[in-house]
């Protein structure tokens, strides 16, 4: 029942509630004393609408462009400004790199839908990533050398490794003093761990937990305390409806000091609007660390692609990397794109509508039975806690930079009516969570585990408990992830066969993704191992009809 | 072929005028030879003849009193139903003005020598929809049985802001006649005269759904039919072939589409036969002629995608002969752009990077460019190249269709020099060489040139196979989209004119021009390895005006002609908002052919958007395509139909209230 687990030091749990913390209480039910009394079997009256879980903004598609559909009665209009959007979403765009984790947008969002992680240490990263950056006391401070985020890849092409990073291939060498050219910073690979556990009624399942690497700096090592967040492409749908949740309805969700005694905190994250200079609810990112649509747009193209904007002007390449700046668009040539491509792209990704759910008998005015039944069992386990079902969307304020008529931005931006006004069931909160876990320091180790100083043997090596990635980011802490939105989950293998779940895509099945719930949802996820063989397969089944 | 002029043209000053009554109501046509009373005056003297049924011809009879014209009838302005046009040239030294203008119940098509002040022209009956093109052709030769018109233009009408010569389309192909239609004939709804003089024939026929009535300046050998052909110039009028009802509407377009899809099939079929050339004796002569077989297939498939995006069988044909989904059909194996080159061929990896699929951590089993990967595709089938679209999800893979022909055809678009289009990029399109096709070891350049002659032979396949099916489902024999269709009355209706919106709007002016021209990306272009793009919008937005009038110019010349959404809106008493948007898609029409025609004088697409140019007419004819928007919303809600709102319940869906 318990899983070979070493014991190791841990940091960064900053808030863990919880009687079982640090991650392996997941194991299994009996690792906590205590799990808390199922709950009173609330009825959860069954609302037709919930099968259209956008409102208008809901499409009937279960294929595999089930994630990839504009929002229904757009007009001739913005309808053009989508299909633009998405031609631009999934182009490789004319000032990428010189440093880059991906070529397009498509190319982590995979059909508009999960990225995922590789498949072995032999493939690069494409459509996930590592956030990098050392403790500076208050939040993260960038690498001097590296910056914010490892990027993979380089513009350099045509040779076997394709821009891939090299061991201090980009230091400056005799023969030349900028090193190989634009290859990418450093080589991230996964290393999967099995982990054992079971049910209480004794069914087994196998976790696998992921311990990050990386290898072949093309800079020279990374900073003394350096920590780092991996992160897999999230899926598009429905971003544009979340967006358009009025802030008062999400601050009134928020319960920072539990003062309900229910376990589970809620908290928001806030961030700067750069565009507007204001501090507003974060939304977006797996720690709710963007405010916008827009600014998560412009954030991505800079840091995934290596795109300026007219939002973040300065290029992907830190003062330190002379070979990156060699190869880097002057800045005073202004942004790489222009502010109508960024707000094409801001519309189409406002607009992506949300595949209608799966089970409803339409006969009978019900959920099928198992979907029913699995509906009732969520909301009796306490998911709902932090999957909070619905909301209704307010006014969707048209885009900061303006209406997009194909070629040219007018102002003022007028509302965008097809978002607006709608009841929506996205299944998040979009509050903030502590969800247990948390991580050593960085260490540097050969492969064979030996600690090592340098050179293109010394690997760095980071590993957490649990889910977190000891890597605060704005009012987040290194345990605290902003609970995502389920709705389309039942269609994330059908749109992209190869994507795991959760924030880094190590579960390989929603059913892992639950197990790997704790700190605040251990109680939660303790009720749905206690719950029969056969309330487990519902409320799997009603994820499924996400 | 003969083109003499005459040199003793319009000798006397001479007006001559063909009435042409109600074409296509049985009435007789008549026709008018006038003279001015003096050589300023727009008053004539006049006779009139019937049409001529045997040589020699005759039987001119004057009329009483002296008709006169209003000056207007030679000034631009007016509609569609009522404007002039002025020939490219001068014929024989003398430019004409076209008229086609209302006199009463009438319609005057009238021709006016500017040089002179001598006229020619037609009279209709104005009732029923109608428009109204202005010919031009240089040459007009008969041969056995046939007649063919050389070297010809077509125009819209004159705007008021005045006429010029980028007014003038060229005609694709020599239209032929049979050449009886320079031959008396029995029937009196149509027919021809001599003038008096004997030196211009005048003519009023039907060819295919349009009436014909033109000028041409005639050879006399004797009394015998045919006689001799010069210039022709003049008026074709169209008039609706049946009453306009949502379901003839309906009925017409469907028509379009199996006729313009056929049409695409046999040129499909053409070039496949020619990439066979090519691979079977791979010469300069064999890849120039594959080529232009492929530039020929594209006149009538860039017609057809006004039939995209409105689940019809090129978005939701399945394989299995179903109508399923948008997404589910055949369109993204036939046309899908832009092509991922480095996939199937070599590439200059400036402009594309590695070989290999687009995606940059590359797919697990592909190993380079697929062309040059024997080990990991060591057959090149139709069912091969189908995987490789979309490979490991990624759209950008896309290695089928006419694109995919295009790049082996032409490789990619460099410079001359060699070097990528990024900034400065000149006017030559891809320069492949045949030698890409020699044999292994005998000349082959670029390697694997065996295997390239199959992917290319296996991308023909492919797509004439797509082809084969779509044109099956618009079959009126049996075809499964074609009962539906056609009654489907007002959700059918609906479809057509949501293709309008969505393929002139979002395709055409957001995907293939806006997103090139704002990102002045060569390799947003559509045709961009052959520089045919301005090809593609133009015949994108004839596709447009092909479903509103009801109209379509096959290839071989004939004409499927009913009604069309305009002829069903003037039915139902709204002809000014049918004149507005056919004026409003005469000025798309107008500002496409300006890059159509920059790029025929060596203007290529890929130049015309370029930065820092003077070249304002893309930005010009996006603009046009969004003034027609808000017009073509507003004959939606006129003819009472729901757009945008398509979606219909399924067994597994219901759609949201």
């Amino acid at each position: 029942m318990s899983g070979v687990v070493p014991n190791r030091a841990v940091a960064g749990a900053r808030r863990t509630g919880a009687a079982c913390l640090l991650g392996l209480a997941l194991l299994g039910a009996s690792a906590c004393a205590d799990a808390p009394a199922a709950r009173e079997p609330v009825p959860v009256p069954v609302d037709p609408a919930e099968r259209f879980p956008g409102g208008d903004v809901t499409v009937a598609r279960d294929d595999d462009k089930a994630f990839s559909q504009g929002a229904p009665g757009l007009d001739f209009r913005g309808e053009a400004n989508f299909k633009s959007g998405n031609l631009l979403f999934r182009g490789s765009p004319a000032g990428l790199g010189p440093l880059f984790n991906t070529q397009s947008c498509q190319g982590c969002h995979n059909q508009d839908g999960r990225g995922s992680a590789p498949a072995s240490p032999d493939e690069p990263m494409v459509s996930m990533l590592l956030k990098i950056g050392v403790d500076a006391g208050a939040g993260m401070a960038p690498d001097p050398i590296y910056g914010d985020q490892l990027q993979t890849f380089g513009v350099e092409r045509g040779g076997p490794s394709g821009g891939l990073p090299r061991h201090d291939g980009a230091l400056p060498r005799d023969d030349s003093p900028l090193g190989d050219g634009a290859i990418g910073e450093g080589y991230a690979f996964i290393e999967l761990e099995e982990v054992h556990g079971a049910y209480p009624d004794g069914d087994a399942f196998v976790l696998h937990r992921p311990t990050y690497k990386i290898r072949d700096l093309s800079y020279g090592p990374l900073a003394d305390g350096i920590a780092w967040s991996p992160r897999v492409a999230p899926g598009m749908i429905g971003l544009g409806l979340l967006e358009a949740i009025p802030e008062s309805d999400l601050l009134a969700l928020a319960d920072p000091d539990d003062a309900d005694g229910d376990g589970i905190s809620g908290r928001p994250n806030f961030a700067r609007d750069v565009l507007r200079d204001q501090i507003v609810l974060g939304r977006f990112g797996v720690k709710a660390s963007q405010p916008s649509i827009l600014q998560q747009a412009a954030a991505a193209y800079l840091g995934d692609i290596g795109v300026t904007t007219s939002v973040f002007r300065a290029g992907p390449c830190t003062d330190a990397q002379a070979a990156c700046l060699a190869r880097a668009t002057d800045p005073a040539e202004g942004p790489e794109i222009a502010d109508v491509q960024l707000a094409l792209v801001e519309f189409y990704a406002r607009h992506l509508a949300v595949p209608e759910r799966r089970g409803w008998d339409a006969s009978a005015g019900t959920w099928e039975p198992p979907v029913g039944r699995g509906r009732d069992a969520f909301h009796e386990a306490g998911c709902s806690g932090c999957h909070v079902p619905s909301h209704r969307t307010g006014t969707a304020a048209g885009s900061l930079l303006g209406d997009v008529n194909l070629f040219e931005l007018v102002q003022p931006a007028t509302p965008l009516a097809a978002l607006s006004g709608q009841q929506i069931w996205p299944y998040t909160d979009l509050l903030l969570h502590d969800m247990g876990g948390g991580c050593g320091a960085t260490a540097r180790e050969t492969a064979e585990g030996a600690p090592c100083e340098g050179g293109a043997e010394c690997l760095h090596v980071r590993r957490c408990e649990g889910l977190a990635d000891g890597f605060p980011d704005g009012e987040a802490s290194g345990t605290e992830w902003r609970t995502p939105p389920l709705w389309g989950l039942g269609l994330v293998r059908l749109v992209n066969p190869r994507a795991g779940y959760l924030h880094d895509g190590r579960a390989r099945s929603v059913e892992e993704a639950i197990l790997w719930h704790d700190g605040e949802a251990r109680g939660a996820r303790e009720r749905f191992m206690a719950l029969s063989r056969e309330d487990r397969a519902a409320l799997l089944a009603f994820l499924d009809s996400m | 072929m003969r083109s003499l002029l005459r040199g003793a043209l319009f000798p006397t000053c001479m007006l001559l005028l063909v009435i042409a009554s109600r074409a296509r109501a049985q009435g007789d046509v008549q026709f008018i030879h006038c003279m001015p009373t003096s050589p300023d005056a727009l008053q004539y003297d006049c006779a009139i003849a019937a049409p001529c049924t045997a040589s020699p011809c005759g039987g001119w009879q004057p009329i009483a009193g002296q008709p006169s014209l209003p000056e207007s009838f030679f000034q631009p302005g007016g509609t569609r139903e009522s404007a002039i046009q002025v020939t490219p040239v001068a014929i024989a030294g003398a430019t004409y003005t076209l008229v086609n203008k209302d006199v009463g119940g009438q319609r005057w098509a009238i021709v006016q020598n500017q040089a002179n002040g001598a006229v020619t022209g037609n009279v209709f009956d104005v009732a029923g929809g109608s428009s109204v093109q202005f010919l031009y052709c240089a040459d007009a030769s008969e041969g056995a049985g046939v007649a063919v018109f050389g070297s010809c233009f077509i125009a819209a009408p004159c705007r008021s802001g005045g006429c010029g010569a980028d007014d003038w389309q060229p005609i694709a192909g020599s239209p032929e006649v049979v050449a009886s239609f320079f031959a008396p004939g029995e029937g009196r709804a149509s027919g021809l005269q001599l003038t008096p003089t004997g030196d211009e024939i005048l003519i009023s026929k039907d060819l295919g759904a349009q009436r014909w009535t033109i000028t041409t300046l005639s050879l006399p050998a004797g009394d015998a039919f045919p006689l001799g052909l010069g210039p022709v110039f003049g008026n074709i009028f169209e008039s609706p072939v049946e009453e306009a009802t949502v379901e003839s509407v309906v009925r017409t377009n469907a028509e379009i589409a199996f006729a313009a899809y056929s049409d695409s099939l046999a040129a499909a079929r053409t070039l496949r036969d020619r990439l066979a050339d090519l691979v079977a004796n791979p010469s300069p002569a064999t890849h120039e002629a594959a080529k232009q077989a492929w530039l020929a297939a594209r006149e009538p498939y860039g017609q057809t995608e006004v039939y995209r995006f409105q689940t019809g069988p090129i978005d939701a044909l399945r394989d299995d002969g179903t109508i399923g989904e948008d997404g589910e059909g055949p369109e993204g194996r036939i046309n899908a752009w832009p092509l991922g080159e480095a996939l199937i061929d070599y590439v200059a990896p400036e402009v594309d990077g590695d070989a290999g699929p687009e995606s940059g951590g590359g797919v697990p089993g592909v190993n380079g460019n697929v062309i040059a990967d024997a080990a990991g595709f060591p057959q090149l089938t139709p069912e091969v190249l189908k995987g490789l679209n979309e490979l490991g999800g990624d759209e950008r893979n896309v290695g089928t269709g006419y694109h995919a022909i295009e790049f082996l055809l032409w490789g990619q678009d460099l410079n001359e020099d060699g070097t990528p289009g990024f900034g400065g990029r000149d006017a030559t399109p891809g320069r492949r060489s045949h030698t890409d096709y020699l044999p292994d070891g005998s000349g082959c350049t670029n390697g694997s040139c065996a295997r390239r002659g199959q992917y290319l032979l296996a991308a023909g396949d492919l797509l004439v196979q797509d082809l084969e099916r779509v044109v099956a489902a618009w079959n009126p024999d049996g075809g499964v989209y074609y009962a539906s269709f056609t009654t489907g009355g007002k959700v059918s209706l609906a479809k057509i004119l949501e293709g309008m919106g969505r393929l002139g709007f979002g395709e055409l002016a957001g995907e293939r021009m806006n997103i090139a021209l704002v990102a002045n990306s060569q390799e947003d272009e559509h045709s961009c390895f052959s520089d045919n793009t301005h090809r593609d919008v133009f015949l994108n937005a004839l596709g447009i005006q092909n479903s509103w009038l009801g109209r379509y110019v096959r290839t071989d010349g004939s004409v499927v002609r009913g009604p069309g959404p305009e002829a069903l809106l003037r039915a139902q008493g709204d002809a000014a908002l049918a004149d507005e948007m056919t004026a409003a898609i005469d000025t798309t029409m107008r500002r496409i052919g300006v890059i159509d025609a920059r790029a025929r004088d060596g203007v290529p697409f890929d130049n015309q958007l370029q930065e820092g140019i003077n070249e304002p007419n893309i930005r010009a004819a996006i603009e046009a395509l969004i003034d027609q928007i808000p017009v073509l919303e507003r004959v939606i809600v006129a003819l009472e139909v729901t757009t945008g709102d398509l979606c219909q319940d399924t067994e597994e869906f219901e759609c949201p209230e």
